[in-house]
This record gives structure tokens, sequence and C-alpha cells, in this order.
């Protein structure tokens, strides 16, 4: 049984080609297809066809999801945010598939998909609030708490990748050790369980990842670098949701 | 449980590129088709909103015409009202008019034919008066009041005036000096003698003297002299009776005639 997919499968030199690759360029080029098809004949009418219905409701539930998260327009938020929801979304489903192995089922996967999140983090924080502004939070509410914001930061990132990462690793794994006790009708179920478990972990991969950049982004408006806005959740509430 | 670092380094490649890419064939593309749609919408809203405006305008103006060609309605109604009203007032009294008119012409029609009808049963009634008085005279009349009659007539010329006479013997002349004596009844020789002596004594001459008998004269006795006639009969003082008669009645519807057109206007 491979438990990991990161096993190469192809190898020229420092180059190597593995499962969590290949099964990533076919994500992409799934995803990237089916937009193509469907924005290539997009219509501003009331007569829509069923792709541009299907990605209209897509986007738009995304937007309001992260203006509801955020309180803020989501134009600067949504191709970020956006695809790493569809992303992992459609990794996750794809998971029904035999043969496929899911690239959120590799910890590199997770764990660069959670660097692109703390590297956004101050990036879209320094765009709204400046440098100065972005950096004080570390300091506040006083120096003491810096190396408390920074094991905070990295710890959060951590808890994404490794979050991500049990779920789906253990769900394939699962899959996979029922398969050899009770080959038939259970690994159905789990795997039925598995989308379930797949879909929501991408929603809240999607919202803490828009959680921290909105924590960022309006930190000029707490004390302690958490949004004291009553409709932003907070990390540990969130967090809540995240565990299995 | 470890982490491919060239995998972890192609993965975070691999999503800054699917984030571009469906950054340029999805999310831009789909958002600029809502946007779109919203304005159309909205462009498409202010324009029903204009047009329901320019509706509401144009109902209201109507409603306003048709309150105005109501109130017009009415007022013409109110109006042909009256002048129907004054028109047959008008007609009404006209007919009225027309009515009494004809009436009073009926009336004085009716009043006229009853008038003539009256005078005419009474001239009738008069004459028949006038025949019965004559007819029971010409029965009653014989020869012993002939001699009355004579005596009678001989008394009335005796009574004429100087003139008369004159006038009465100048026309003897004329006569050839006869006179003509009518009675109702043959005379007998004594009372023609009578006739005869007082004749010639009143006129102062032997006249001849024709006697004829005349039985219109009922009762009575003339004297005719080339034209000149002195009479005493009863048929005389009958015409004067129906003569005063008439005229005495003719007095009377005159009188009644006036009195009832006074009392009419």
């Amino acid at each position: 049984m491979t438990i990991s997919p990161d096993e190469p499968l192809w190898q020229w030199g420092f180059l190597v080609l593995n499962r969590t690759i290949l099964f990533t360029w076919i994500v992409m080029g799934l995803l990237v297809l089916v937009s193509w098809l469907v924005t290539r004949k997009l219509t501003s009418g009331t007569a829509l066809t069923r792709g541009q219905n299907l990605l209209e409701v897509l986007v738009s539930g995304l937007r309001n999801q992260i203006r509801e998260v955020s309180q803020q327009e989501p134009g600067a938020y949504l191709p970020f945010i956006g695809t790493l929801f569809l992303f992992i979304v459609v990794s996750n489903i794809l998971a029904i598939v035999p043969g496929y192995a899911s690239p959120t089922s590799s910890l590199s996967t997770t764990a660069a998909l959670a660097t692109c999140v703390f590297v956004a983090v101050p990036i879209y924080g320094i765009a709204n609030q400046g440098l100065k502004n972005y950096l004080k939070q570390y300091i506040s509410p006083s120096l003491f708490m810096l190396p408390f914001n920074v094991i905070g930061e990295l710890s959060r990132t951590l808890a994404l990748a490794v979050r991500l990462y049990g779920n789906m690793m253990s769900g394939a794994v699962i899959v996979a050790i029922l398969v050899s006790f009770v080959p038939l009708f259970v690994p159905v179920l789990m795997q039925a369980f598995g989308l379930l478990t797949g879909v929501i972990q991408a929603y809240i991969f999607a919202v803490l990842a828009m959680v921290y950049i909105a924590s960022a982004t309006q930190a000029k408006r707490g004390t302690n670098g958490n949004s004291t806005d009553p409709n932003v959740p907070s990390e540990s509430s969130t967090n809540s949701l995240s565990t299995k | 449980m470890s982490i491919d670092w060239f995998t972890f380094t192609a993965q975070i490649i691999n999503f800054l590129i699917l984030v571009w890419l469906l950054s340029h064939f999805l999310y831009r593309p789909i958002i600029n088709a809502m946007n779109d749609r919203q304005e159309q919408l909205v462009a498409e809203h202010n324009k029903a909103i204009s047009a329901q405006q320019e509706a509401e305008t144009v109902a209201a103006t109507y409603r306003q015409k048709t309150d105005e060609l109501a109130h017009a309605k009415d007022e013409l109604l109110a109006e042909a009202g009256k002048e129907i009203l004054q028109w047959k007032e008008n007609h009404l009294h006209r007919a009225r008019t027309e009515v009494d008119d004809a009436k009073t012409e009926w009336y004085h029609s009716l009043k006229r034919e009853k008038e003539a009808f009256i005078r005419e049963v009474r001239l009738l009634m008069a004459n028949h008066v006038q025949q019965m008085s004559r007819r029971v005279l010409s029965e009653i009349a014989n020869t012993e009041m002939q001699k009355g009659v004579i005596k009678t007539f001989m008394k009335n010329i005796g009574q004429i005036d100087e003139q008369q006479k004159c006038q009465l013997v100048s026309l003897l002349e004329t006569s050839r000096h006869r006179v003509l004596v009518e009675t109702a009844f043959p005379l007998d020789q004594s009372d023609r003698d009578l006739v005869t002596q007082f004749l010639h004594d009143f006129l102062g001459s032997e006249v001849g003297i024709d006697f004829e008998i005349s039985t219109e004269l009922i009762c009575g006795m003339e004297l005719h002299v080339a034209g000149y006639k002195i009479a005493w009969n009863i048929n005389e003082p009958l015409e004067e009776l129906e003569e005063e008669f008439v005229r005495t009645l003719n007095e009377e519807i005159t009188l009644e005639s006036v009195t009832d057109m006074s009392a009419t206007t």
C-alpha cells in the first residue's frame, strides 16, 4: 500500500514527476478546460447556458462567502481564495475515480498551499494598511506579545497544512484498509463520506485562509491583531469547525 | 509523513499558475458577464421605471381628461335638461294657449250657433205665433166682425189730418176719381152704401168706388187711391207685433252676448 503519492513516477536529474504533480496538472487542466469551454461563449443576457449558470452560481457563492467573512469587497481576494477552494474541492471530489490519488493527500501539496496562505497574509495586509501598521500588529498590545504572534502565524500555517493533509490522507488510508478487510459496499460508503469530508475541508481551508487575510487587513481596527468585528469569525471559532 | 521539497516548490508554482489561469479564464469573464447583466438589468429597470412614470403621467393625463369629459358631459346633460324643461314649458304653455284659444273659439262658435239656433227658434216661434194668431183670427173672423172693422176703418179715416186728406184728394185726379176698397169678406149692399156715402162725404166728390175681396186681410179693410193706401186690418198689428217681437229678441240676444263676452274675458 502506497501511502504517499510523492514517490517519483519518472525522474530526470532533479526534475521529478510524481502522482501529486501529475494529478495536480490534471486537476488544473480540468478546471481551466471547463472554464475556457464555458467562458468562451458567455452572454450577458438572461438566456444562460447551463455551464455559465453553474459557474456564475459558483463565483457568486465564493464572492458572497468572502464578503461575509471579510466584510470587504471580494474583488482582490477572489482569485486567491476561490482558486484555493476550487483546487482543493476538485482534487478531493476526484478521489472517487479509481486509481486517482488526491494531491491534497500529499503533505507537500498542503504545505505548499499553507505556505501560499502564509505569504498571502502579509501581502494583503501590507497592501491594505501599509508595512508599518501591518508590522505593528505583531507587537500589539505590547512588545512582549511579538514571539507569541510570530508563533501563532507559524502554528496556524502548520495547522492548515496538517489539517487538510491529515483528513485527506486518513480518508484514503481508511478506505485502503477497509478494502483489505471488507472489500464490498463498505469502502463505497466510506468513499461517499470521503466526498463529504473533502468538500468540507476545502470549505474550511478557504474560509480559514480568508479569516487570516481578513484579520491581517483589518488589524488596525482591533488591538491584538484579531478583528473585533462581530461579523468576522475569530480563528478559534473557525478552528473548532475544522476538527474532525 | 514527509515533505518532498521539489513537489512542494512545484505545487506552489502550480498553484500560482492556476490562480492566474482561473483569474483569466474564469473569474474575470464571469464577473464581467455578471456586471454587464447587472448593468443591463439596472438600465432596463431604470427604463421600466421611466416607462412606468411616463405611463403614470399619461394615465393621470387621461384620467384628468376623462374627469373633464365627464364633467363636461354632466354640464351638457344639465344644460340639455334645462333646455328640454324650458322647451317643454314653452310648448306646454303654447299648447295650453292654443287649447284655450281653440276652446274659446269653440265656445264662441258654440255660443254663436246657440244664439243662431235660439234666434231661429224664436223667429220660428214668433212666426208660428203669428201664424197661429192669424189662423185663430181668420177662424173667428166673420161678417159681423166685418161691420166693426168698417166702423173702425171709417173712424180712422176720419181722424187723418188735413194735409193727408188734401194729398189723398189730389191723387183722385190720377186715379180718374176712382178708389179701391178691399175687404176680407164680401160686403153686403148696406155696408157698401155706408162706405160709399162716407167716402163721398170725406172726399167731397162723387168718386167711383170699386169693392174687392182680399183674403190676406183676414179681418180688415183697405183704401187704395193711385198707389196711396189707407188700411186697417188684423194683419198689420200682427206684423207689427212680430217685428216688435223680433226686435226685442235681437236686443235681448245682443245684450246676453255682450254680457257673456265680458264675463269670459
